[in-house]
């Protein structure tokens, strides 16, 4: 679409794909990290460009693991977790964790075949968390757009900026630790235009402008904020003189 | 089916598509046929741009104080029935109606941040040599164009609506055809807010829309 817009000479914006990663260092608080991994995987179904999709488990942190998948069992399809789209979308999900289930990965959490009672023709799936994810696996690298997220494990904060570096996309990335020194060090390393610290879905609220980087974003600018007034309008410059005594030099 | 079957919105009335496809709208929530949505033709398209192109006329020359006034109202307006829009939002894209609501309260951010642009836009001057001054102002583009995707059937909308339309330009928007209900309400609130007519049209359809959207020599930007 940007090509053919821009192709036309018109100005365009478009929003892309996304594969948010998600960094959980040992010192991170717990139950904090995982309520905000939960609502941010879980959120809308998952079907969300700020959706956590990949978490990076840095060093020994299985221990917020488990409580994620605490959490995690507490999302009730057809309660407080919605549905996908439709069938499509619900069978390209669930194909997803086949492929990682049949390539070794562990599903700790497993929302295949979700049925909500009542609801047989909804097209739900429970929240899903695959551990032991190799980042050649396509849950590591591809936007799954459903309540799945992918834990892939590094010993150290460089590995794990490695991998978020090395996808494609840039929409968002967080952190989760008590370590102000490497929370900085995320905000600079990561390649995405929108990072968390402490927080699943760093959107920029009003005034701030949302726009990833990277192929989750072609064009000039942010959509939102300030930066859409860039986008709306264009200047208009002019240079104006009424009396005849003023001054005529090179430029006027 | 539980609501009559979708229309375009051109030049502040909704319309049948002209000789168009019909796909259902099912409720992912529990498989429920909601409606059906035209897959308008170039046609429609252009009777939306031709009706854009004319209210710029006057719209693009409004001042950015007046047209703020209907984003006051709009705001009012969504905070008023924003149950109700949160439940069809539920409805149509499967998201809870918690979920639907936390869009709405996004949709009426983004609304209030239109309502601050004329505190933003301010242009500068600057006497550039002896009586001679320089002066920048921000016009709008003309006829601009927004396709959004099915998983904010409202916020993602009022993402481009409010700045796009506050600043002066007059839009076509292309909702999913997945979601194409909530947009149908957002186009009634901001009629309701005193939108002129043509400000703002809707055209439902697939990616031959939004083909010709990127190839219509009258839009300026998407």
């Amino acid at each position: 679409m940007y090509r053919r817009a821009t192709q036309n000479y018109k100005r365009c914006l478009a929003l892309g794909g996304a594969k948010n990663h998600l960094l959980v260092l040992p010192d991170a608080i717990p139950d904090m990290t995982a309520q905000n991994i939960t609502a941010s995987m879980s959120g809308c179904a998952g079907q969300r460009c700020m959706a956590a999709s990949a978490m990076v488990a840095v060093g020994d942190v299985d221990h917020i693991i488990d409580k994620l998948c605490i959490e995690a069992r507490k999302m009730v399809a057809g309660k407080n977790l919605g549905a996908v789209i439709n069938k499509e979308s619900k069978d390209r999900i669930e194909n997803y964790i086949n492929q990682a289930e049949k390539m070794g990965a562990k599903i700790l959490v497993d929302g295949r075949n979700t049925v909500v009672s009542g609801k047989e023709k909804g097209t739900y799936i429970g929240v899903t968390i695959i551990d032991y994810v190799t980042p050649d696996m396509s849950v590591a690298t591809e936007e799954i757009f459903g309540p799945v997220i992918s834990i892939m494990r590094t010993k150290t904060l460089e590995e794990a900026l490695v991998i978020e570096n090395k996808n494609p996309y840039g929409n968002a990335a967080s952190v989760f630790t008590q370590n102000g020194a490497a929370a900085r060090y995320v905000i600079e390393n990561a390649s995405a235009g929108m990072v968390g610290v402490n927080v699943g879905v760093p959107v920029p609220r009003e005034p701030f402008s949302f726009g990833g980087w990277n192929e989750s974003r072609f064009g000039v600018g942010d959509i939102t904020g300030k930066s859409s007034i860039e986008f709306w309008t264009k200047l208009k410059k002019s240079t104006t003189k009424w009396n005849p005594q003023a001054g005529v030099n090179w430029m006027s | 089916m539980k609501y009559p079957a979708v229309q375009n919105f051109i030049h502040g009335q909704f319309i049948d598509a002209e000789n168009s496809d019909y796909i259902n709208v099912i409720s992912p929530v529990d498989g429920l046929l909601l409606s059906t949505v035209p897959m308008s033709k170039c046609t429609d398209l252009n009777s939306a741009v031709s009706s854009a192109k004319e209210a710029f006329k006057t719209w693009g020359k409004t001042p950015i104080k007046e047209r703020v006034q209907i984003f006051f109202r709009f705001k009012a307006l969504l905070e008023k029935n924003k149950i109700e829009l949160a439940n069809l939002i539920a409805e149509e894209n499967g998201k809870t109606p918690d979920e639907g609501l936390a869009e709405i309260e996004k949709s009426i951010e983004l609304t209030e941040f239109a309502c601050s642009l004329p505190q933003l836009i301010t242009g500068e001057l600057l006497e550039v040599s002896k009586g001679i001054e320089c002066r920048t102002e921000h016009v709008p583009l003309g006829v601009v164009a927004s396709i959004v995707p099915f998983n904010f059937p409202s916020m993602v909308p009022c993402w481009t609506i409010p700045n796009a339309i506050a600043l002066g330009n007059c839009m076509v928007m292309k909702p999913s055809e997945k979601v194409p209900l909530s947009i149908g309400r957002i186009a009634e609130l901001l009629k309701e807010a005193g939108l002129p007519d043509g400000v703002l049209s809707v055209i439902h359809g697939n990616s031959e829309i939004v083909d010709a959207i990127c190839d219509h020599p009258d839009i300026e930007a998407i």
